[in-house]
């Protein structure tokens, strides 16, 4: 079966092939020709490890996340458990929005406590994803009483330091605020919950994101 | 009774899981293998969830050896190899691989060419060939689950078999 491209990043290629009798999701990393290519060869390599290993140790505390199948080094791909059936939280709400559905209703609110748990979870296990967005989290049916699946830990870091673990949350503030109309209360309530959720440890990761936030739009720069 | 699947490599292989049991020389099979004489892997099965857990394994072996990197030095013990979570090659072979004790063993022909593969393992093989259907049925959950070092707060949300197939992914550079 050829493989059928879901979508292009900046990163690379992500496709959806039957292998070994399964559909999987396989995850292809461009060369960078306008890097060296020794270090274009490592740092790929590296940015492979990092996200495979991200999903494998999310997995063992809890969090959801597509198995990882194979890693292979030679064509710089990965490949990963499909999720069926799967929505994006961004569709998800988009769908409920256009079905005139209030963000500040019931459904939301509980969505935003379910991304408020999991991210706790995420932090407390000093894992930043890296690229929090609406769109690199996932329902599955039921949705209501779905766990958030999170993929695309391709920008993924260990650090147990809240400045990290702050910009994390702020990149999903921003893309939750800019994606989505009204969302206030419900970025409100995924933050209140990851605090109560989170401990000592996410009390102080709140308390930096204050300081982010103040700082405005500037992105973190990655190598 | 067999059942084939077809691997990724580029000569696309043919890969055949045969599940025996009640055999009855494992201490001969292991001497044949030790000569070479054996052209399967011998698994246990008790360490198997799945067989797509096997086809990972099997596919990764032919892909090495395609690469002419492998790690082992056969393709039968390089799928054994590849099934373990750890590097260690003597362990792997021990934990995995047929015991001189095992009554029940879960083979794996890789070639093209079947049917004579499989008539001479079944005349090596003193046991009973049964469907692949009984594997689950002699899958030993705890050892797998201790020997993969899967949490429980992982099988909430998880099968055993994807988080079994994650570790033997990822054993190059996980945990660190």
């Amino acid at each position: 079966m050829n493989r059928e491209l879901l979508t292009q990043g900046a990163e690379g290629r992500v496709f959806t092939t039957s292998w070994l009798g399964q559909s999987v999701i396989v995850k292809q990393r461009f060369p960078k020709t306008y890097r060296h290519p020794d270090l274009d060869a490592q740092i790929t390599r590296e940015r492979i490890k990092a996200e495979a290993r991200a999903l494998v140790r999310c997995r063992s505390f809890g969090i959801r996340t597509p198995a990882v199948y194979d890693v292979d080094f030679t064509t710089n791909e990965i490949v990963l458990e499909e999720i069926n059936d799967s929505v994006t939280v961004r569709n998800f709400i988009y769908d409920a929005v256009n079905k005139q559905q209030s963000m500040n209703g019931p459904v939301f609110m509980n969505l935003a406590e379910k991304i408020g748990k999991t991210l706790a979870k995420l932090h407390d296990n000093n894992i930043i994803h890296g690229d929090l967005t609406t769109s690199n989290m996932l329902l599955v049916p039921p949705y209501d009483t779905s766990d958030i699946i999170l993929i695309d830990f391709g920008l993924s870091s260990v650090d147990e330091r809240p400045e990290d673990k702050a910009v994390d949350l702020y990149v999903l503030e921003r893309a939750v605020l800019s994606t989505h109309p009204n969302t206030e209360l419900f970025v409100q309530q995924v933050l209140s919950v990851y605090k109560t959720a989170g401990g000592k440890a996410a009390a102080e990761v709140i308390n930096r994101l204050d300081e982010v936030r103040m700082r405005g739009r500037k992105k973190l720069c990655f190598g | 009774m067999v059942t084939v699947n077809v691997l990724e490599d580029a000569s696309r292989s043919r890969c055949h899981l045969l599940l025996y049991r009640n055999v009855e020389n494992a201490i001969d099979l292991r001497k044949m293998i030790m000569e070479g004489q054996v052209e399967a892997s011998l698994i246990k099965p008790e360490m198997v969830v799945s067989a797509f857990q096997v086809l990972v394994a099997a596919n990764k072996a032919v892909r090495s050896l395609e690469a002419k990197k492998m790690t082992t030095r056969s393709v039968f013990s390089e799928i054994i190899f590849n099934l373990s979570p750890t590097k260690n090659i003597s362990e792997s072979l021990l934990r995995f691989g047929l015991g001189d004790s095992d009554k029940d063993i879960l083979a794996v022909v890789v070639d093209p060419d079947v049917e004579p593969k499989v008539e001479k393992l079944s005349g090596q093989i003193q046991g009973q060939l049964v469907p692949l259907d009984e594997l689950s049925s002699l899958t030993n959950v705890q050892k797998v689950t201790e020997t993969y070092k899967i949490t429980k707060e992982e099988l909430t949300m998880s099968s055993l078999s994807d988080g079994v197939i994650s570790r033997m992914a990822c054993k190059e550079f996980y945990p660190k």
